[in-house]
């Protein structure tokens, strides 16, 4: 009896692994996902769909949209970075801080455009620097160091949160120029949903589909994917593992650092303990990257599809919240959704494992003599 | 086969979890936010609520017996203190910046009342984060706009500056008639209410006052006086120890006002007019109670004798954490005073274990900004500095039951 | 003895060994302790008074509570429990729930609220084997949204009785209607007795102090000398060998979960009672700070090495850093530097001089 009903699902399951449909289906999974959550969103409230919903919503993505970039690439290598959160806070101060130094030294508004773009571009590399100096300190002790990446990037959060305040002395930075500011957020088009594009927009784009290229398209990239799938493998197969991990680190922390840069001079100012209430964004993150497909493990993942996740997140928060309900639904929902995706990864894990193994042409081969067995006794 | 089934069962299980959010929201639209009060124009007003006047029905709302949770007047304005002259040297002149933001401010020119009156003007209020204490500023914002028939909405960013832009921008693209906005931080407010104030959107403050910059583009104030209430407390604690003694203090979040106005101004203070009152050690604990007793333990091993007073930013959790560290020492001689007044301060206060607590009616403070615009669709002149505080007291055990049920 | 030194010579690898590896790999952290006294000592004479040193241990009690249970976790070879923190919170909202029965029904409703929740983490990490940390994210995430959800966004007094303190809650709503009487319940001596919790003195200590230590001595007991806790130690180091040695891996994780939210909910009722109100935002914090001074005690996330000692070692060495950096007079936020830089450099000395000594890989 039992053996029959087996035989059976090994059939269904081999016909359905065949089914190109659904394995694409099962690998674009997110875009289904948000197609689904904008449907069921704009049913309940059909504004959801107008422009100034979305483009507000847009926006609000675009910090965790960076963020999940640099955090993606360290999943596929295998590892955490938990101090994301914490570098969105140093990059943005940073910046912040260095403008107003360097504006001073080069002599203020009387300098003119020349000084402003200067020193800009000044305080962008040194908090961009400071982001890499973070990441290539995680990349070392977690790749030379063999120290497990959970501990050395906690240990880096708890660092770099009383550095940030210690930096700014608590308070909030904001630039003594704001020229820069408007520019970046002001959109090229008045057109409803084009309103979107800023530049802060712009770069994001840029980087997003940069580094999904790279990830997917390159040697290099392809290397990471090994290394995260398996690193014995690919360090026979002569990649240098270490260093493949170091660089994904160093990306991390980048554009982390960016997503605070951008995020504080878009609205003038630099807070050194943003995320430090609500919910934190290393946590969405988390979640993202996990929703987006990217495998716990590493070797696996896309950090298009982070992204999208991002927007599937906020848009079932902007939606709960259009339908009146409060940050106890938000959180609910994520915590849902977040469980289903891991619930069911694990759970077609765990059901390979158990076929791992397995002769499917044998139990074939059994299913037909049983199945001939019975209809010789039903003929008999 | 199970993976198909897997598949369409969790998207069955999404959509039905969404479609029971939603159910609730139809529901009970009242629980959480849209607080569509006695509709009166609910509908049509979201665009174009300048179409027809109700300016004399308006002007003759009664609101003066309106009454919060601990039976306090809800709708009176407090003492709005002067502006004391500038200071010129260089940290006085930070803290005054901070502490009268908005009170001289070279406004650009208003956005002007359309003076059609209040009913039914679309009123959305920005709030800070999910808390408590946030919990019963909306009870008291929704009581006034129940009482002035506003259709009134609440917007909470649980404490996420990036949630709060995207409720702004929110805000502008549904043209909403006024935005009750309480920054999350001072600096940040200056873009925000720029914004706003570009769009052609009137609003204010409150809870929190941003930088002088900010106010620029708001109509007026509504905020607790932390300043004013914190040297009435400072007093009041020097004068119980003849204005002599060591103390020490923990601080609210470093960088927010809270932060200047009840460690930093207390502190000059006493610089000022009880110079006996020596400063020990500032320490910024956070809000974890086993982490402020440990803090105020060491105080206790390092200063011994001469710690004599203990200035808390908050009555809940730090000034539970102070106390029992306080009790455990056998150093009840100690005098703490704290901000706030939830329960736990209050009973503190009447155990006799705190000294004294400031009054601030967190319903008021949700409730004095819906009074405010009021006023402004109701044509009354604000003035261009206009600034209205909460009602200021010191709790103490002599008057702590006048102030019971607590509000959160 | 004899086996270790020929084992060490046929090894290829180099295996140097200074002062500074061996000592650590020994004594760990009471290394740091040591040093961390020896400082203490400098700054002011009443360091080493029995006051002080209560003091730090009674300010750590609450962490070293929480940190024994989620080392179980970690010695399973899990990374850790991010769960704590709500499952502190909803133990304490559960057990002010029902202390109006009285208080030993607050506290087991509490500690079975732990047990289900252990229970439902450890099924899905023991069994279907997902990832620990995000499973626990995700966990988090709907107790989160479930506390909130019920409480509409307000936190319960243990004092409070009126009929607005039935309308919201998990099971209070129920008990309204069950029992109409229930609103006419005197709270006053059951809440005093609910506060009261973290502020008893047995013995001129708090009673949370003895609590931790009942704790960590039946954790120790547990962990070194059961049968259990050689199994755990097994499936920590090996998962695939523990399931060959024929131990019920599903099993012995799922313990380790359910100790975890059962060590969290007892923590929580009592820091429920310290704060006197039971809300969301009890505990935030309290998942990497446990991390934090378990890894410092020398465990290590790959599973299977470490003990409570070290547990203990570790919860010590935090207070003891923040006390001496207090006295010294050091702001809070450059001690949350000084502490991550020393934590780190902890954690890669230990790591370095475990591999130097070719006891570990990883």
């Amino acid at each position: 009896m039992r053996k029959t009903k087996n035989t059976s699902n090994v059939l269904v399951l081999k016909r359905f692994d065949n089914s190109k449909i659904f394995e694409s289906l099962n690998d674009n999974r997110i875009y289904v996902f948000l197609i689904l959550v904008f449907i069921i969103m704009s049913i309940g409230k059909p504004q959801f769909l107008g422009p100034g919903n979305i483009v507000p919503m847009i926006k609000t993505s675009l910090l965790p949209i960076l963020v999940g970039i640099g955090f993606t690439y360290v999943m596929i290598g295998g590892n955490f970075d938990l101090s994301v959160g914490a570098v969105i806070n140093v990059g943005a101060c940073i910046v912040m801080g260095e403008f107003n130094r360097f504006f001073a030294i080069f002599g203020g508004d009387a300098g003119g455009t020349k000084v402003l773009v200067l020193s800009w571009v000044i305080a962008i590399a040194v908090a961009l620097a400071a982001g890499a100096a973070v990441g290539l300190i995680n990349g070392l002790l977690v790749a030379k160091g063999k120290v497990h990446s959970f501990i050395v990037t906690i240990g880096m959060l708890t660092t770099l949160s009383g550095f940030v305040y210690t930096y700014c002395k608590g308070n909030t930075i904001s630039a003594d120029n704001s020229k820069f500011v408007d520019i970046l957020e002001k959109p090229f088009l008045n057109v409803p949903y084009l309103q979107v594009i800023t530049i802060r927009f712009v770069i994001v784009v840029i980087v997003l589909v940069f580094f999904e290229i790279l990830l997917l398209r390159t040697k290099w990239g392809r290397a990471l994917l090994m290394v995260g799938s398996n690193k014995e493998a690919s360090w026979q197969a002569g990649i240098n593992t270490d260093k493949k991990i170091i660089w994904s680190f160093v990306i991390s922390s980048c554009t982390a650092a960016l997503a605070g840069i951008l995020f504080a001079i878009s609205m003038n100012a630099a807070v050194p303990n943003y995320g430090e209430r609500g919910i934190n964004p290393l946590m969405l993150v988390l979640a993202a990257t996990i929703i987006g497909g990217t495998v716990m493990t590493g070797g696996s993942g896309s950090v298009v599809k982070t992204a999208a996740a991002v927007i599937t997140i906020q848009s079932i928060f902007n939606g709960l919240i259009m339908m009146g309900l409060g940050f106890d639904a938000q959180v609910l929902a994520a915590g849902v959704l977040l469980a289903l995706v891991v619930i069911y990864e694990s759970y077609s894990l765990y059901k390979q494992g158990l076929k791992k193994g397995e002769r499917v042409a044998l139990l074939e081969e059994a299913a037909e003599l049983k199945a001939k067995k019975k209809i010789a006794k039903s003929n008999a | 086969m199970q993976k198909k089934l897997l598949v369409v069962m969790s998207v069955a299980l999404i959509t039905s979890i969404m479609v029971s959010f939603t159910g609730c929201g139809t529901k009970t639209p009242a629980e959480t936010s849209t607080a569509a009060s006695t509709s009166v124009a609910t509908e049509s007003s979201a665009a174009g609520s300048t179409a027809s006047s109700n300016l004399e029905e308006s002007l003759k709302i009664d609101v003066s017996n309106v009454k919060g949770s601990d039976g306090q007047i809800l709708l009176k304005y407090g003492v709005t203190r002067d502006v004391a002259p500038k200071p010129t040297e260089k940290t006085a002149l930070d803290m005054w910046n901070i502490e009268y933001a908005g009170r001289q401010t070279v406004k650009e020119p208003m956005i002007a009342s359309p003076k059609t009156g209040i009913i039914g003007k679309r009123v959305i209020m920005i709030q800070q984060s999910e808390h408590p204490y946030w919990t019963a500023v909306s009870n008291g914002a929704k009581t006034a706009a129940d009482a002035f028939k506003v259709n009134f909405e609440m917007w909470n960013p649980n404490g996420d500056l990036n949630q709060q832009n995207q409720f702004i921008d929110k805000a502008i693209a549904e043209k909403v008639d006024f935005v009750l906005l309480a920054p999350l931080d001072a600096k940040a407010g200056v873009q925000q209410f720029k914004k706003l104030y570009d769009a052609g959107i009137p609003a204010m403050p409150f809870n929190m006052i941003p930088t002088d910059e900010a106010m620029k583009y708001a109509v007026a104030i509504s905020a607790p006086d932390d300043f004013g209430q914190f040297r009435l407390l400072a007093e009041s604690l020097a004068k119980s120890v003849n204005g002599k003694g060591g103390v020490a203090y923990i601080t609210h979040i470093p960088g927010g006002s809270p932060y200047f106005a009840r460690t930093v101004s207390v502190q000059n203070f006493y610089k000022e007019k009880y110079p006996d009152m020596k400063t020990l050690d500032t320490q910024s604990p956070g809000f974890d109670a086993p982490k402020c007793k440990q803090v105020v333990a060491d105080w206790i091993t390092r200063f011994g004798k001469d710690l004599t007073c203990i200035v808390c930013a908050d009555d809940s959790a730090q000034a539970l954490g102070v106390t029992q560290a306080l009790e455990e020492a056998g150093r009840t001689d100690i005098k703490v005073v704290a901000a706030g007044n939830s329960k736990v301060g209050m009973d503190l206060v009447k155990a006799g274990k705190v000294f004294a607590i400031t009054y601030q009616s967190a319903e008021a403070d949700g409730a004095i900004p819906m009074k405010i615009v009021a006023d402004y669709f109701n044509g009354i002149d604000l003035g261009p500095n206009a600034a209205f505080f909460l009602p200021q007291a010191i709790i103490t055990k002599e008057n702590v039951d006048s102030f019971m049920p607590a509000q959160w | 003895m004899m086996n270790v030194k020929t084992d060490m010579k046929e090894d290829s690898r180099k295996t140097k060994q200074n002062a500074v590896t061996v000592y650590f790999t020994k004594f760990g952290v009471l290394v740091m302790i040591a040093a961390l006294a020896g400082i203490g000592m400098m700054v002011s004479p009443n360091f080493m008074s029995w006051k002080n040193l209560l003091n730090i241990l009674n300010a750590v009690s609450y962490l070293g509570i929480v940190a024994t249970g989620i080392s179980f976790v970690i010695y399973a070879g899990q990374y850790g429990d991010l769960s704590a923190p709500m499952t502190m919170a909803m133990s304490g909202v559960i057990c002010v729930e029902f202390m109006r029965y009285g208080l030993i029904y607050g506290i087991i409703a509490a500690v079975l609220t732990g047990v289900i929740i252990g229970l439902i983490n450890g099924f899905l990490v023991g069994k279907l084997k997902t990832n620990a940390i995000i499973w626990t994210l995700a966990m988090n995430f709907i107790l989160e949204g479930l506390v909130r959800w019920s409480y509409k966004g307000t936190q319960i007094y243990p004092d409070m009785a009126n009929a607005k303190t039935y309308t919201t809650g998990f099971f209070l709503p129920l008990m309204a209607k069950l029992d109409p009487n229930i609103l006419k319940l005197d709270l006053k001596s059951k809440a005093a007795a609910f506060n009261g919790l973290a502020a008893t003195y047995p013995l001129g200590l708090p009673l949370v102090l003895f609590v931790m230590f009942a704790v960590m001595i039946i954790g120790f007991i547990v962990m070194s000398k059961t049968t259990f806790g050689n199994q755990l130690k097994v499936v920590g180091s090996s998962y695939n060998v523990g399931k060959m040695s024929g131990i019920n891996c599903t099993k012995t994780i799922m313990l380790a979960f359910v100790a975890s939210s059962v060590c969290a909910s007892i923590a929580g009722i009592f820091l429920t009672s310290l704060n006197q109100v039971g809300a969301f935002y009890i505990g935030q914090g309290y998942d990497f700070i446990a991390v934090t001074a378990i890894i410092l005690g020398g465990m290590s996330l790959a599973g299977g090495r470490g003990s409570i000692v070290g547990v203990f070692g570790g919860v010590f060495t935090l207070g003891l850093i923040s006390n001496i950096l207090t006295l010294f007079g050091i702001g809070t936020f450059t001690q949350k530097m000084i502490t991550g830089v020393i934590f780190i450099i902890v954690v890669a000395v230990n790591a370095s001089s475990l591999r130097k000594l070719g006891r570990d890989y990883a």
